[in-house]
């Protein structure tokens, strides 16, 4: 064909525009699969060095680049596989620029006699929609460098801290055990009981010591509130035992004339309500007969004495239990002796300790919890000092003096304001927790005070 | 059967310069309705059969007896009414006495053996009578008594029917209807055009025709008519234009399956061929273009979509199913991903 037909022109033309459009399409294609590579990639890798908690940088380099490469692949796939063909193309010249089918009819006949007729159009031009290849790619480059660039420290989370509460867990085990084995309590209230140890044990954190050691108290007083209560029970259970014993003791020496029939079925009457409340005088009935009961001096004698010996055996059980099941966790891990000649030693008259962290056991309380203050106030603007107190066991045992040294003022009345910690912990502070006022509350308290002292006056 | 090589300008420049002749001839004599001009003459050079449908008054009738005169072919009408049997239109075997005294049966041709035909107020006429042109519509010939005879050619039908006055009407069963190549609106005119018809025409009379077409210079148009060039592309975007018509298809248009009942039938396809190449022809080209498909497409296609009770109810018309297809299917049948779209430049001098 002659360079200089129009036609041949046009056909170059679209020879142009398939070039545009391929790097077009190659773009698109190129950046929508670098974009999604990179959230994949990102993805491995943040997997990898999470799980691993490895940290390679030459591992990072060399995804980046194989990124790059499958993205050129899949870039070069897609324009291929979209690119129109140069056919195709010069029909839509013709269409678009109404050639009146010459164009068309040049791919199949001889149509050089028409060319003086053609006007060659500009280039066309292509519009690209880039907005989700632009996203994918912006937030996918952003999510692999986030996640080559990120530091270790940030992926991996610090491993788990449990404080050492091997000592409380064994107490409250064994008392559940005893309430277990003695059944004197609900059986789905023990297994509550432990579920909440279990929790605790889960939970257990040194960095949140405070909630760990409240809610082992709060289940060390729920322990010892069920066992009052099963000692409550089992006392009054050995008091009708004992009355019963000795009031059918008595009875039973009375000669059946002079027992009416009335009195024995009022008797029996009642030993059939006792029955209802103590399984154990329902027992010793059942051996007897069925109600109502034909209370004879011999039945009233044998029921007697099997009363007095469940008595005796309960009250040698009761004994027994009290002295083992004390809920009284065992003090003194703290040598007070030490710590008072310490104390004496150490610590000035106008220094003022706020509080005591001591190292193991279930006599720690809310006290060792860790203190966060949002700010400093005038009045609490001490240096904080830990000091470890020597131990008989050993330096497991140690207690550790946390002490917030403040420097003295002028106003006493001042000074006379900052509560004192306890030096024990434990229960008492856990007590007298409502009553805790914050350094930077206290402010706020005293105006409060001071207004309602003027309303007063 | 394509032709082997275009027309070349000198050859094609003579016969479309005669037809856009006609045209001028025919918008001279009637006036304001150059588009249904043009189609009616693209309905002619197509041989095809014409409906018109519009309002009474606006120059249905006048418009065919001016194309009539024009083209110096028989020209013959008949008014349709209800009592209009086939024989009215068909002829019939007559009785009659030979001059030697025997009686024998003569066929007397009915008016339809005539080269146009304008079927006045088709709709009026019982179906049993407009189905008597099924067969001289699609084979231009007419079968009495076993007989078939063939139909003078070049052979048109042009109807006209009145979108009013329902009552006492026939619609005109499917069948015929897809044997008119086309239906043209013939649309009221403006204020301005009136102004001229009444000051120009006395009593609405129209003026003589200034040439007339004799036959030899018809059959050269109808010769080129074979000449012009239909290119695969474009009869490519044809068939797919028609298959899109189609409801329920794999191409069919999500719009078309919802709203058309019935889609335009493959004489639908040969039509639209035929009257783009017309188009071309009067253009003055000597390829069918896309722009020419575009422009008899409605023409050839409203009257082949059958619409369904949904589009009567939403109000859809079978012009605004066709503009629909138009604008997308594609011509050129470039598939280019989402979102990647080529707009065309300006063109240079």
């Amino acid at each position: 064909m002659n360079p200089r037909n129009p036609l041949h022109q046009t056909i170059e033309m679209t020879t142009k525009l398939r070039r545009y459009l391929w790097v077009m399409l190659f773009l698109r294609g190129t950046l929508f699969a670098f974009g999604a590579l990179a959230f994949v990639t990102g993805g491995v890798v943040l997997g990898f060095r999470a799980f691993s908690g490895i940290e390679f940088e030459e591992i990072g380099m060399l995804a980046v680049a194989f990124i790059c490469f499958l993205s050129v692949e899949y870039g070069i796939i897609y324009a291929r596989r979209h690119l129109p063909a140069r056919r195709s193309l010069l029909v839509w010249l013709e269409e678009t620029e109404n050639f009146g089918g010459i164009l068309a009819a040049s791919l199949e006949v001889d149509a050089l006699s028409w060319q003086k007729s053609i006007k060659l159009p500009e280039l066309p031009k292509i519009r690209v929609d880039w907005r989700v290849c632009r996203v994918l790619f912006t937030l996918g480059v952003i999510f692999l460098f986030g996640v080559l660039l990120m530091p270790q420290s940030r992926l991996v989370a610090p491993p788990k801290l449990p404080l050492d509460i091997t000592q409380e867990r064994a107490e409250l085990t064994r008392k559940l055990e005893i309430l277990t084995e003695e059944s004197l309590i609900n059986p789905d209230e023990i297994a509550a009981m432990r579920a909440d140890l279990a929790e605790i044990e889960a939970n257990n954190d040194a960095r949140n010591s405070g909630r760990t050691y409240e809610s082992l108290d709060a289940l060390s007083r729920q322990i010892e509130l069920a066992e009052d209560n099963a000692k409550a029970n089992a006392q009054k259970q050995l008091e009708t035992l004992n009355m019963l014993s000795s009031t059918l003791d008595s009875l039973s020496g009375i000669s059946s004339g002079e027992f009416s029939a009335e009195a024995q079925a009022q008797m029996s009457a009642l030993l059939k309500k006792k029955a209802q409340e103590n399984p154990e005088i329902a027992k010793m009935l059942a051996q007897v007969g069925d109600f109502p009961l034909k209370l004879d001096s011999k039945t009233m004698q044998q029921l007697a004495d099997a009363m007095r010996d469940a008595a005796k055996a309960g009250e040698k059980r009761f004994a027994k239990w009290s002295e083992e099941g004390s809920t009284q966790f065992a003090s003194g891990s703290i040598d007070e002796k030490e710590l008072e000649a310490w104390l004496t030693q150490n610590a000035p008259d106008d220094c003022v300790l706020l509080a005591i962290g001591i190292n193991g056991g279930n006599n720690r309380g809310r006290g060792d919890a860790e203190l966060n203050f949002s700010g400093e106030t005038t009045e609490f603007s001490g240096a904080v000092k830990d000091i470890a107190l020597a131990h008989q066991r050993g330096p497991g045992n140690s207690a550790v003096l946390r002490s917030f040294a403040v420097a003295p003022t002028e106003s006493k009345a001042e000074q006379g304001e900052v509560i004192a910690g306890t030096l024990r912990g434990g229960k008492a502070v856990s007590e007298q927790s409502e009553e805790l006022i914050y350094p930077e509350h206290r402010s706020a308290v005293k105006r409060y005070f001071k207004a309602q002292k003027r309303t007063l006056e | 059967m394509k032709p082997n090589e275009l027309l070349t300008p000198e050859e094609l420049k003579p016969i479309s310069e005669r037809a856009a002749r006609i045209l001028d001839e025919l918008d001279r004599l009637l006036l304001g309705q150059h588009e249904a001009h043009r189609l009616l003459l693209i309905g002619i050079l197509s041989r095809g059969h014409v409906l018109l449908e519009g309002l009474p008054g606006v120059g249905k009738t006048a418009l065919v007896k001016a194309l009539g005169a024009l083209l110096s072919l028989d020209f013959k009408r008949i008014q349709f009414t209800p009592d209009l049997l086939p024989s009215d239109i068909l002829g019939c075997n007559i009785l009659q006495s030979t001059p030697d005294g025997e009686k024998k049966m003569f066929f007397q041709p009915g008016a339809i053996f005539t080269n146009i035909l304008l079927a006045d107020e088709i709709n009026r006429a019982s179906p049993k009578t407009q189905s008597a042109m099924l067969e001289a519509m699609q084979e231009h010939a007419v079968t009495l008594l076993g007989e078939t005879r063939p139909l003078p050619e070049p052979f048109f039908v042009l109807a006209s029917q009145n979108p009013i006055e329902l009552e006492g009407t026939y619609p005109i069963p499917e069948a015929q209807l897809d044997r008119f190549l086309f239906k043209v609106a013939i649309k009221s005119v403006n204020s301005d055009v009136l102004a001229r018809i009444i000051a120009d025409r006395r009593r609405g009379e129209t003026p003589p025709v200034s040439f007339v077409v004799n036959r030899t210079e018809l059959s050269e148009l109808f010769g080129a008519m074979e000449q012009i060039y239909l290119s695969a592309p474009v009869a490519d975007y044809m068939a797919r234009l028609v298959a899109a018509a189609h409801p329920g298809t794999a191409e069919s248009l999500p719009e078309i399956t919802q709203f058309v009942a019935f889609g335009a039938s493959p004489r639908a396809a040969i039509a639209l061929s035929e009257s783009a190449r017309a188009a071309a022809l009067l253009a003055g080209r000597p390829t069918v273009g896309f722009e020419d498909v575009k422009s008899v497409a409605p023409a050839v296609l409203n009257h082949r979509l059958i619409l369904n009770y949904q589009a009567r109810l939403e109000k859809i018309s079978s012009f605004d199913l066709v503009d629909m297809l138009l604008s997308k299917v594609d011509p050129a049948g470039v598939e280019l991903p989402k979102g990647v779209k080529i707009f065309a430049g300006s063109k240079n001098s």
